[in-house]
């Protein structure tokens, strides 16, 4: 790594944490804390809301997922608008009413603590595990660039964002990921531009379009019915309906990005734009997959392609 | 609890309708994309 990479790496990772911890200052209770005192913008939770679905994982390996099956993954994706629809009727209102700080509690205020407690124990240990995926994923490239063991590189990432979520509370999750988010949209954008101006001289983004095509990795829409195929617009539909309907609806890291809006209209603007940009924005990540295939078939593939080393 | 009026449209259900209509438009564009390049 040059001097030039060596200072963009700490100054974001340091950025990152400082403009956490001086964007929640002042706050001293439980409602600052968990809710921000409810006083986000639409457009702040629509970004913490992307940014809380879009882990590393997102930006590493759909592009991968692109390159060796196509970018019928979108698919998967195409249940999610209608959810919001549903939970901007049915579970916003309710939420925003029994002024609750989580998921869990308008179970307790339901039915009892017990099935509280049950809910919210499955959610630490889900998210737990999860989590340690989103961590890993970006700390296996850290460590492979910079010699570094793959154990102290888990515990850096992991401790730096413990230090400012813990420190700043949701109002720190919230701006922290709307930065992140930025950077990551810039280098995807850049990504994408690189990949199509690298191509031989001869080769344009409609050439590679047709290249990609010809070898199946432009396969975004798949009709056949097929209980063993896990991605096609039947399961995209149904499956991403329920599934986004189970994450955006009970799971306290989703819940939690809206709970912080000033008003029921925030928190339903916030969830319907997510509706509106999210399938093209997985759309525009997987081409830059297939778009990466067709650079390969021009270029040698690195050594350790696909290979955490 | 008394209905928030929406921006831009009159109707929460026309916003939901939107949201559908689009997601509609974008499977269709995918799938003439599909048809074109593959």
């Amino acid at each position: 790594m040059s001097v030039a990479d060596w200072i963009v790496l700490v100054v974001t990772l340091v950025g990152i944490i400082l403009y956490g911890v001086w964007k929640s200052r002042g706050q001293r209770d439980m409602q600052g804390y968990f809710l921000d005192n409810q006083s986000m913008p639409w457009y702040i939770v629509l970004l913490s809301i992307i940014g809380t679905q879009a882990s590393a994982v997102t930006f590493l390996s759909a592009p991968g997922q692109a390159y060796t099956d196509g970018m019928r993954f979108v698919q998967y994706y195409f249940g999610l608008p209608l959810a919001m629809v549903v939970l901007c009727i049915t579970f916003v209102p309710i939420f925003h009413k029994l002024k609750v700080y989580t998921a869990y509690e308008y179970l307790e205020q339901r039915f009892d603590l017990k099935t509280r407690t049950l809910t919210s124990g499955l959610f630490l240990l889900q998210r737990a595990l999860s989590t340690g995926i989103s961590i890993y994923a970006p700390s296996i490239i850290l460590s492979s660039l910079m010699g570094w063991n793959i154990y102290l590189t888990n515990i850096i990432m992991g401790g730096l964002l413990i230090i400012y979520t813990v420190s700043g509370g949701t109002r720190a999750v919230s701006y922290t990921q709307t930065f992140q988010l930025v950077i990551i949209f810039a280098a995807m954008f850049l990504a994408g531009w690189m990949v199509v101006h690298l191509l031989p001289e001869n080769v344009g983004f409609i050439d590679a379009l047709q290249v990609s095509g010809k070898m199946d990795k432009l396969n975004v829409i798949v009709t056949d019915f097929n209980w063993k195929d896990r991605y096609n617009i039947w399961s995209g539909l149904i499956g991403g309906f329920f599934l986004a309907l189970s994450y955006f609806g009970t799971d306290q890291s989703q819940v939690g990005r809206y709970l912080t809006a000033r008003s029921v209209t925030e928190s339903r603007l916030g969830l319907l734009m997510n509706g509106l940009v999210k399938v093209p924005m997985q759309f525009l990540i997987l081409l830059i997959g297939a778009l990466v295939f067709v650079f390969y078939l021009y270029f040698r593939a690195p050594v350790f392609f696909n290979e955490a080393r | 609890m008394t209905e928030e009026k929406p921006p831009l449209l009159p109707h929460w259900w026309m916003w939901y309708v939107f949201v559908i209509i689009w997601l509609a438009l974008l499977i269709a564009g995918f799938y003439l994309f599909t048809k074109v390049f593959s």
